[in-house]
């Protein structure tokens, strides 16, 4: 059964295909969440609630875009409201996910480079304001467009475009110096 | 050395060309950039049976929130219903009104009031 399928199945309360569904969504939203927060624990709770409130509204899905795309739109917002709330957002970085992190294509010493260098970039990007970090992370970590970027976060594609844009420059400046000497 | 902007305004642009294909193999400034910037990863591999549990654990807790949802939302369609049939019966009580003093005794709920009185004064009587 495709996706296609399960997502109508899902829409009328059928439970094993939602189940089928988020089961098989799972690892790509505790991804996006460990990308945000950088925290495994918060992220395994952020993840849960994401599939708590697309339980809930299934129903509301449209399907005018990706369903990993509605979950990843739903993570961003839960952790934004997080942020306003500000509790459990005291975290301590943790990098230690890296390690279990697999790249495509990759050889085992270009892996070990690159897991460097995502490490400092997500080191770079924590620093940053979320509304710079987070159309960076769904561009160059998910591969959305410009435009599915846009839908997510509610903003114009001229906004992802600038913010994208201002986000590199100020990660090549926080490098300057070392942004060579990493690679 | 003076950076090169190349790569960076071909990818702003979502552009992929076999321009940018020659110019990343000979420049190294973007070459090194888009090793920086691109990240094919596949996810972290969690355990089969930690995710079937996750998702068992995320029905049991939308559950409640589900009745809640749904028991709010009758509630809001009621209400809804209730306030739109006082505004339709309010505005043809107003009509009725106004016919009444325009043309002189003409209700517009007589076919349905005539007979409810009837029943009901029956019943008084028959009492």
């Amino acid at each position: 059964m495709d996706n296609e399928q399960l997502i109508e199945l899902a829409k009328k309360q059928n439970k094993n295909a939602l189940s089928i569904l988020l089961t098989s969504h799972y690892e790509i939203v505790y991804g996006y969440m460990l990308k945000l927060t950088l925290n495994p624990e918060v992220a395994k709770d952020l993840t849960q609630e994401v599939m708590v409130k697309a339980i809930v509204h299934m129903n509301k899905f449209k399907g005018d875009s990706k369903f990993s795309t509605w979950l990843i739109a739903i993570g961003t917002n839960i952790y934004k409201n997080q942020l306003k709330k500000n509790k459990r957002m005291v975290i301590t970085e943790d990098f230690s996910f890296l390690d279990a992190m697999t790249f495509q294509h990759t050889s085992t010493e270009d892996a070990y480079i690159k897991r460097d260098n995502m490490k400092t970039i997500l080191k770079l990007l924590n620093e940053m304001k979320e509304q710079q970090k987070i159309p960076f992370l769904l561009k160059h970590y998910y591969g959305y467009s410009y435009e599915e970027i846009a839908v997510i976060l509610k903003i114009p594609i001229g906004t992802v475009r600038s913010r994208i844009h201002n986000t590199i420059k100020k990660l090549q400046d926080s490098m300057k110096g070392g942004l060579y000497e990493i690679v | 050395m003076k950076s090169c902007s190349f790569y960076e305004t071909m990818i702003l642009n979502e552009e992929t060309s076999d321009k940018l294909n020659e110019h990343l193999k000979n420049c190294i400034q973007c070459q090194q950039l888009q090793s920086l910037m691109r990240f094919e990863t596949t996810e972290i591999k969690l355990p089969d049976a930690f995710i079937e549990d996750a998702v068992k654990e995320a029905f049991i807790k939308a559950e409640p929130i589900k009745r809640r949802h749904d028991f709010f939302s009758t509630i809001v369609f009621i209400a809804v219903a209730i306030i739109l049939v006082s505004i339709i019966i309010t505005s043809l009580m107003i009509q009725d009104q106004l016919l009444k003093y325009y043309f002189g005794g003409v209700s517009l709920f007589m076919p349905f009031t005539v007979p409810v009185f009837s029943i009901i004064r029956k019943k008084v009587v028959m009492k």
